[in-house]
């Protein structure tokens, strides 16, 4: 909003104080000026000027917080979250005691209740901001260290790669202008769809490289759950990789991993210059750049889950109609809209690592969706983002595509 | 516990294990809680001074503890231990009300009913959906949307609150001049009262077959029983939606124009009279509404033509009456902003108090009381904001809504100014002829307005409470007690 239009709008406020006496106007301007008195604490990672006005909300979000959906529990509605937390930062609740520390995780970092908010909160950044706090004290809930410690020795979200020793699936060019990183959940769970993205990217003519037996964790999943130290250690390291490899594109096949490296390393004070896409982006962008064309019938019905980050505006962009883009151009592909789409999608479950503190609400949460996403009547369930397409996958047991297996389904065999 | 707790009638709970294990054997063990931080939650509701409260390290009121019930025979045994040990039953939705009704003043058990969100029968032919009571506002629009219908009761606090709640405050809402407020729209009930019965009132569009019982629990407050599921009237989804705005330069005239609309039998699905303060607040986009009163009208129907007439109708009227047509820009920007809840959040932690009282009178009330309310508010000292807009219309009458703002003054507490604000408007309603509140209902806050409401019908009100809850278990402390005044 420019400076005129804020003038014009916030006009009635000047007025309004001026219209006291001056007695008025003098404690009016003591109330500006106390006002840190109510959310001042010391050494905390939390903005609590915005955790204090998120906590006095009546909730006008939380018919979209799918943990208080799953739960029922007051204490896990946004703005009582950030009421809890708030009092927790204050010291007027122990958060050394467990049950109220794990307020701070009941979140699946959906950003449901930003889509709604008037102020543009994002409660769960301000609960990972807490989170964060808990982590800085030595304040674990079960499942966390565990976690780290097991991320940390691995360097992957999962046990081990499956795919990094198969050669097809670590393609490294010389010269290479694009970096296709791929995401932990991608490279456990999904080899097929990393075979369909590396079939597009080599359709498109693009040179790029995997680094696929260096590759790591982002470090996102660890930034969300508050351990700072360990998602700085992975943003160290993949930068260190991506300056070895020489690419100045990164494209991932994960938006979390695209929001940790585009995002949260600037963050952690570990910048760069790298030009960062999602599968997604840098697809539609290959599309109107005439580098690939879906010629091949792809006979199916689909419909498509949004991965929040993407559709949120997580990353900075909003990116809803991508997805769909890609889908009018493929021929004979019957496209079916879920009810809750774009940005008033539903959460996966698998936001906010939740599944690694509190897998019950999680896959609750992951029913729930692929309920809706069932009721279109699709064959196939198809998203952008593999940590859904895993949750999906867990809860129901039907295969759930990646975007990339469709397009690449598109494409014609022949060079 | 580091809170202060401000109302101190906590009561004293001899044995709270026996208790605590007697609800668990009812409900299990994962929906019973006595821990610190889950009592916090339930500690308030959205009484605004409360918010004062948070940032001063205090908590209104505190229950011994909280259970999540999830059907009404678990209602019905937990209010039975109740009823035997004489304990205080607060029911509890999403905690949205305005009045104080849910804060737990006696302590005692907190019943959340956000477990009960089933939708039992949607009846495409009787144009009926049953549902359970915890169902949330905005939930339950998106079940019926994709049957496509809708139940046209849309409170401001749609969002964050449930059927339960609607009905125990019996709530209006944005809507309501076409789809009526929640007692047109609710058939039947089904209700568990103090004793652990379980009722269920009988389904019928209308009958002559005695007093109707559930009406007595349409704006009980949680002090009669626990209604636990509705039978409410559905609508298909209107094929057109049109709306219009006029501006006008006296309040007479934009009451006058919208008193006749009314009484031409046109039902706008919303109508809304900003004064010139709130005009200028929400309106500062809109030239033609510069130091005039801005009234928006939304029409619907499943008949095109049927909204065309009552546009049509309600333009020639505003005309004249000396309004100026304004087109729709300030209709969508309602639409676009009329969730935004957040003064409060921005002003309180700058020493603000605030809050907005709504009431209501009849046409020939209208003008004096709004003048009345407006001119005491505006004689406090330390008061800044005083302003109203009116929001709910019927061919009789006018609910109006004001908002206050200011800063506490020397030698005063914020309470003190809080309810000196309140008392000021109040005092003011019931000199005009009007009633002490419209739709937000009595709770806390103005309990002690009861008896200048009702005089002795108060007293028939607390005998039938009586008759119902004789060990005054159910949400005590609200409705029809009545403090001395400040």
């Amino acid at each position: 909003m420019g400076l005129l239009a804020k003038i014009k709008k916030y006009k009635w406020i000047v007025k309004v104080f001026f219209s006291g006496s001056f007695k008025d106007i003098k404690k009016t301007i003591q109330g500006f000026r106390h006002e840190k008195d109510f959310y001042y604490v010391k050494e905390t990672h939390v903005d609590m000027k915005e955790l204090l006005k998120c906590a006095l909300c009546p909730n006008m979000c939380r018919f979209e917080c799918p943990s208080l959906r799953v739960t029922h529990k007051e204490m896990y509605a946004p703005a009582t979250k950030s009421r809890i937390s708030y009092h927790m930062e204050r010291k007027n609740l122990d958060m050394t005691d467990l049950h109220t520390a794990e307020v701070a995780y009941m979140c699946t970092n959906c950003d449901g209740c930003r889509n709604w908010c008037p102020m543009d909160i994002s409660t769960g950044d301000l609960l990972t901001q807490v989170r964060a706090d808990l982590i800085n004290r030595e304040i674990y809930i079960p499942g966390v260290k565990e976690f780290d410690a097991r991320v940390m020795e691995k360097q992957t979200a999962f046990e081990q790669d499956t795919f990094t020793q198969i050669e097809d699936l670590n393609v490294n060019m010389e010269n290479p202008e694009v970096f296709y990183y791929t995401g932990c959940v991608m490279a456990e769970k999904k080899p097929a769809a990393v075979k369909a993205n590396i079939k597009i990217l080599q359709k498109a003519g693009i040179r790029f490289c995997m680094y696929a037996d260096e590759r790591t964790c982002c470090g996102g999943p660890l930034h969300t759950l508050g351990l700072l130290n360990s998602a700085k250690y992975f943003a160290e390291k993949n930068i260190a990789l991506f300056n070895k490899a020489g690419a100045k594109i990164i494209v991932t096949d994960c938006p979390a991993c695209t929001n940790s490296i585009r995002n949260t390393y600037k963050t952690l004070g570990c910048k760069h210059n790298y030009k960062v896409y999602t599968s997604v982006e840098f697809y539609r962008k290959l599309l109107e750049e005439g580098k690939i064309k879906p010629e091949k019938s792809v006979p199916l019905s689909i419909t498509y889950h949004d991965p929040c980050i993407s559709s949120r505006g997580k990353m900075g962009t909003i990116d809803i109609e991508n997805a769909r883009f890609i889908f009018s151009l493929i021929p004979d592909l019957d496209f079916r809209e879920v009810y809750l789409h774009g940005d008033i999608t539903q959460c996966c479950g698998r936001g906010g690592v939740s599944h690694v503190h509190h897998p019950e609400i999680s896959d609750a949460i992951g029913k729930q969706r692929v309920a809706q996403l069932k009721e279109t009547g699709a064959e196939y369930i198809v998203s952008a983002c593999p940590a859904c397409e895993e949750g999906f996958m867990f809860n129901d047991g039907d295969p759930v595509l990646d975007i990339g297996e469709i397009l690449a389904k598109s494409l014609a065999d022949h060079a | 516990m580091k809170f202060d707790v401000v109302y101190k009638k906590r009561v004293k709970i001899d044995d709270l294990n026996a208790l605590v294990t007697e609800l668990s054997e009812i409900v299990g063990p994962d929906w019973v809680s006595t821990e610190e931080a889950d009592l916090v939650a339930y500690s308030k509701d959205y009484q605004l001074i409360t918010n004062r409260w948070i940032m001063e390290n205090k908590v209104p009121g505190l229950p011994h503890v909280i259970v999540w019930p999830e059907n009404e025979e678990e209602i019905s045994r937990i209010l039975i231990c109740a009823n035997r040990k004489k304990i205080p039953v607060v029911p509890y939705g999403e905690g949205s009300g305005v009045v104080g009704a849910a804060i737990p003043v006696y302590g005692g058990i907190m019943l959340d009913m956000k477990r009960m969100t089933d939708i039992i029968e949607v009846n495409k032919q009787n144009l009926t959906v049953t549902v359970q009571t915890g169902a949330n506002g905005k939930w339950l629009e998106r079940q019926l949307e994709q049957k496509g219908f809708l139940i046209g009761h849309v409170p401001q606090s749609f969002h964050t609150s449930t059927v339960g709640g609607w009905i125990a405050h019996r709530a209006a809402g944005q809507f309501s001049t076409k789809y009526g407020k929640i007692e047109d729209i609710v058939l039947s009930m089904r209700v568990v009262l103090p004793n652990g019965e379980i009722i269920d009132t009988k389904l019928y569009p209308r009958a002559s077959n005695g007093p109707q019982i559930e009406r007595l629990f349409l704006s009980s407050e949680g002090t009669l029983g626990i209604v636990t599921q509705a039978t409410m009237i559905m609508w298909p989804l209107p094929e057109k939606q049109q709306g219009v705005s006029f501006a006008f330069d006296a309040i007479e005239d934009s009451l006058k124009a919208t008193q006749l609309i009314l009484q031409k039998q046109i039902y706008p699905a919303v109508v809304r009279i900003y004064d010139k303060q709130e005009t200028e607040r929400h309106f500062y986009n809109e030239p033609q509404a510069k130091n005039r009163l801005m009234v928006i009208f939304v029409c619907e129907a499943p008949i095109s033509s049927l909204v065309e007439l009552e546009i049509s109708e309600i333009r020639k009227t505003c005309l004249e009456c000396n309004g100026t047509d304004c087109g729709k820009n300030p209709v969508d920007h309602w639409f676009e902003t009329r969730f935004n809840v957040k003064e409060t959040s921005v002003y309180m932690p700058k020493g603000q108090i605030a809050d907005t009282i709504e009431i209501s009178c009849m046409w020939d009330d209208a003008v004096h009381l709004y003048h009345s309310v407006i001119n005491e508010l505006k004689k406090l000292d330390g008061l800044l904001l005083a302003s109203g807009h009116a929001s709910h219309f019927y061919p009789n009458g006018v609910c109006f809504y004001f908002t206050f703002s200011g800063i506490v003054p020397e030698g005063k507490s914020p309470e003190e100014f809080y309810n000196s604000a309140w008392d000021a408007a109040m005092i003011a309603t019931l000199n005009s002829g009007g009633s002490i509140s419209h739709h937000h209902g009595i709770g806390i806050n103005r309990a002690r307005w009861m008896r200048d409401e009702h005089g002795p019908v108060l007293d028939l009100m607390k005998k039938i409470k009586h008759v119902i809850d004789p060990n005054n278990i159910m949400n005590p402390g609200k409705l029809y007690d009545e403090p001395e005044r400040e």
